[in-house]
């Protein structure tokens, strides 16, 4: 049995995307054919749309939420039914574990493989992909879970495993950095410094714990940091990942103390696209750390359920960061249009 | 009462240095008065001596490694008495986060009073705080021992303190001096396993292999980093570059292995060498792989803590010391052929002076 669904679909460099029919097979041994419930739209998908080393034809998206429609034989952990978690992390892969296999999908008369993709209204991904969610936990809120959700949380928890009473600086407050300030705030961090270009988005940082803004367009924001935290915070997040920022997260740490203590760790989570030149004294002196972070550092299937707590008790508000909601495949466009402008505050949402 | 010392002064940059006469006040409070054994020569002397890094004090007595025998102590003394033998370092043993810096000394020079250093060693006799003065027992070697307050902690220190390798990981070294043999010695008593020495001359590479280098590659013959990649499947899970610059802090970045989503973080590179310049960081290696680059600094040691182990390791042979020193000068008179020789690569290991 095939099943016909609904996608967004590069089909063109620099066109808009297609939503035309794809066709999916039944679920292969270790899939598992998922109803799409909500889907986020995500900074690492305009790198895709703008891409010119993209396949043709590609689809697109990786956090969302869904509904299991039907199990290949080798999947035991979810089945039909059940609601689940859509990522781009695998739940628990072990060192021997082979590479993730790529999916297939028919489209135009012709197959392809895909990765995960969740800008489309059913999809089959493979089970590693797929996290279970309870029935009872809202399923709109925590589409941005598998993105957004541990590539910042899981930044601070995973990466930088930060500590209560340590100060913390995030740069760049968009999807990712708010999550990187609420999870910095559940990790009872302090001071939480957020540092942006516009005072709007630092307005809306408060809301989820940041205790200092600075507008790094007004003021030099490492001498801001330096003066906040009496000579450098304890780890700094770049949520942009560029030859300004990183050099900037860098300098905001502090050093350590010889004989005494190491320095501070400056956490690269967003992607440079060029090279980064760092000065000669940024190292070794001072013993800071610069590392990177992607995915968090996580494991879903231990972390996600930590999350999912977080969101019900109230901690980590998804439903907050979640500032617009478009319904249906039809305004991806739209969605990716107003995400590049710059006029999404928190994260933006499909609900099909 | 005043102590008459000889010391090696440095007057002017990019001159030879100066040996003569200095006078030493008593110690007052925190201060040791220290007749010094024997010092080491070290690659951090001569950026002072060619002015290559910032707050170098003219005229100033340089050298931060050595052993001796204790003179006389302050009155707020404790840990160390008249005719104890002492390790000499630029690390404060026991420091704590808050403590304010261990206040300088001063030494006379013909007639003037001058602010010393924390720690020097390039000197007969040496006023210094105690924060910088290790006890050591008096029943070891004490030419070898020289070269702990420096090369070994910062070596052997970079590969427990910093990185804590531990059993059966994986470390390439890029750059085998002084400091380099020293984290190859640390990297065999942690258990690594390949320890990967990379130079730019066979010779260094050989020698390294004594202190317990699996392997050895000539990056100027040979792409290193392909070439660890290929020894360790794929990377190491630590590279310490202990030259620290343009070149070899991408090479040890580039070097160490990525994590694999979902499951591990990636490897981490040391830097422990001093950068003489800034450098690119290529924009895949950062956040991908959730590599760390990280800085030594003296180890991220606590010489109370740390020294004793280095003593003991050095005790039962698994920190060849003896081996590690190459060249013996007998007298202070040759510190300026010292500093020539080490400044022309001629020391395979670490030169030292021992004094009468």
């Amino acid at each position: 049995m095939v099943t016909k669904t609904r996608a967004a679909i590069i089909v063109e460099y620099g066109k808009p995307l297609a939503v035309d029919e794809i066709v999916l097979k039944d679920p292969g041994d270790s899939e598992v054919l998922v109803k799409f419930i909500a889907s986020g739209i995500c900074h690492s998908q305009l790198h895709a749309i703008n891409s010119t080393k993209v396949k043709i034809p590609s689809l697109l998206g990786h956090e969302g939420t869904g509904l299991v429609v039907k199990t290949g034989k080798n999947v035991s952990h979810i089945k039909e039914g059940d609601h689940c978690i859509i990522t781009w992390v695998p739940r628990n892969i072990s060192i021997d574990s082979p590479m993730l296999e790529q999916t297939r999908y028919e489209f135009r008369g012709e197959t392809h493989h895909a990765g995960v993709y969740t800008w489309a209204e059913s999809a089959l991904v493979n089970e590693q992909l797929v996290v279970p969610l309870k029935k009872e936990v809202p399923s709109v809120a925590t589409a941005i879970v598998g993105c957004a959700t541990v590539t910042g949380v899981g930044a601070v928890m995973g990466s930088a495993k930060v500590k209560r009473g340590s100060s913390v600086v995030i740069i760049g407050v968009g999807g990712v950095g708010i999550n990187i300030i609420a999870g910095a705030k559940i990790a009872e961090a302090h001071p939480i410094i957020a540092v942006d270009l516009t005072d709007n988005k630092l307005s809306f940082a408060e809301q989820f714990g940041a205790t200092h803004t600075i507008n790094a367009t007004k003021v030099d924001p490492v001498e801001v940091i330096h003066r906040i935290t009496n000579g450098g915070a304890d780890f700094a997040f770049d949520a942009i990942g560029g030859p300004i920022t990183i050099p900037q997260a860098l300098a905001s740490v502090r050093s350590g103390r010889v004989g005494a203590k190491r320095g501070g760790t400056a956490v690269v989570v967003g992607i440079p696209t060029e090279p980064v030149l760092l000065p000669s004294e940024a190292f070794p002196g001072g013993e800071k750390h610069l590392i990177g972070s992607v995915g968090g550092s996580s494991q879903p299937d231990r972390d996600y359920p930590k999350y999912i707590d977080w969101f019900r008790k109230g901690e980590l508000p998804l439903d907050k960061m979640i500032t617009k909601i478009y319904s249906g495949l039809d305004d991806i466009n739209e969605g990716v249009r107003a995400l590049e402008k710059g006029e999404i505050q928190g994260r933006s949402i499909i609900v099909y | 009462m005043s102590t008459k010392s000889r010391a090696a002064l440095l007057v002017e940059v990019n001159k030879p240095l100066i040996v003569d006469e200095i006078g030493l006040d008593d110690p007052q409070g925190g201060e040791i008065l220290v007749k010094l054994f024997a010092t080491g020569v070290c690659h951090s002397q001569l950026h002072q001596i060619h002015g290559t890094i910032p707050g170098v004090r003219l005229p100033g007595i340089i050298g931060h490694e050595g052993t001796g025998v204790v003179m006389k102590v302050g009155s707020e003394v404790t840990h160390l008495k008249e005719g104890d033998h002492c390790m000499l370092t630029w690390v404060p043993r026991d420091a704590q986060e808050d403590s304010p810096p261990a206040p300088g000394t001063q030494f006379e020079w013909q007639g003037k009073q001058y602010p010393a250093g924390s720690c020097y060693t390039w000197s007969e006799h040496a006023l210094i705080n105690e924060q910088f003065v290790l006890p050591m027992p008096n029943d070891i070697s004490t030419a070898s021992t020289s070269i702990v307050g420096c090369a070994t902690v910062t070596g052997v220190g970079a590969v427990m303190g910093t990185a804590q390798v531990k059993k059966g990981q994986s470390v390439a070294v890029i750059g085998v001096g002084g400091v380099g043999i020293n984290v190859i010695a640390g990297a065999k008593i942690a258990g690594a396993n390949p320890i990967i020495a990379v130079d730019l001359v066979d010779e260094k590479l050989e020698f390294a292999k004594e202190f317990g280098a699996t392997h050895t590659i000539n990056a100027s013959t040979s792409d290193a980093v392909k070439e660890i990649k290929a020894l360790t499947n794929g990377g190491a899970d630590f590279a310490f570059d202990a030259i620290g610059g343009p070149v070899t802090t991408p090479q040890s970045l580039a070097a160490v292995r990525s994590g694999r989503l979902g499951l591990d973080r990636g490897g981490v590179a040391v830097v422990v060498g001093i950068p003489q310049g800034e450098f690119t960081i290529p924009n895949f290696q950062f956040p991908f792989g959730e590599k760390s680059l990280v800085g030594s600094f003296g180890g991220s040691s606590h010489p109370d803590v740390n020294y004793p182990q280095y003593i003991n390791w050095y005790q039962k042979g698994e920190l060849p010391l003896d081996k590690m020193v190459t060249t013996t000068y007998t007298s202070l008179d040759d510190i300026n052929e010292a500093v020539r020789a080490l400044a022309a690569g001629e020391i395979r290991g670490r030169s030292i002076i021992t004094y009468e």
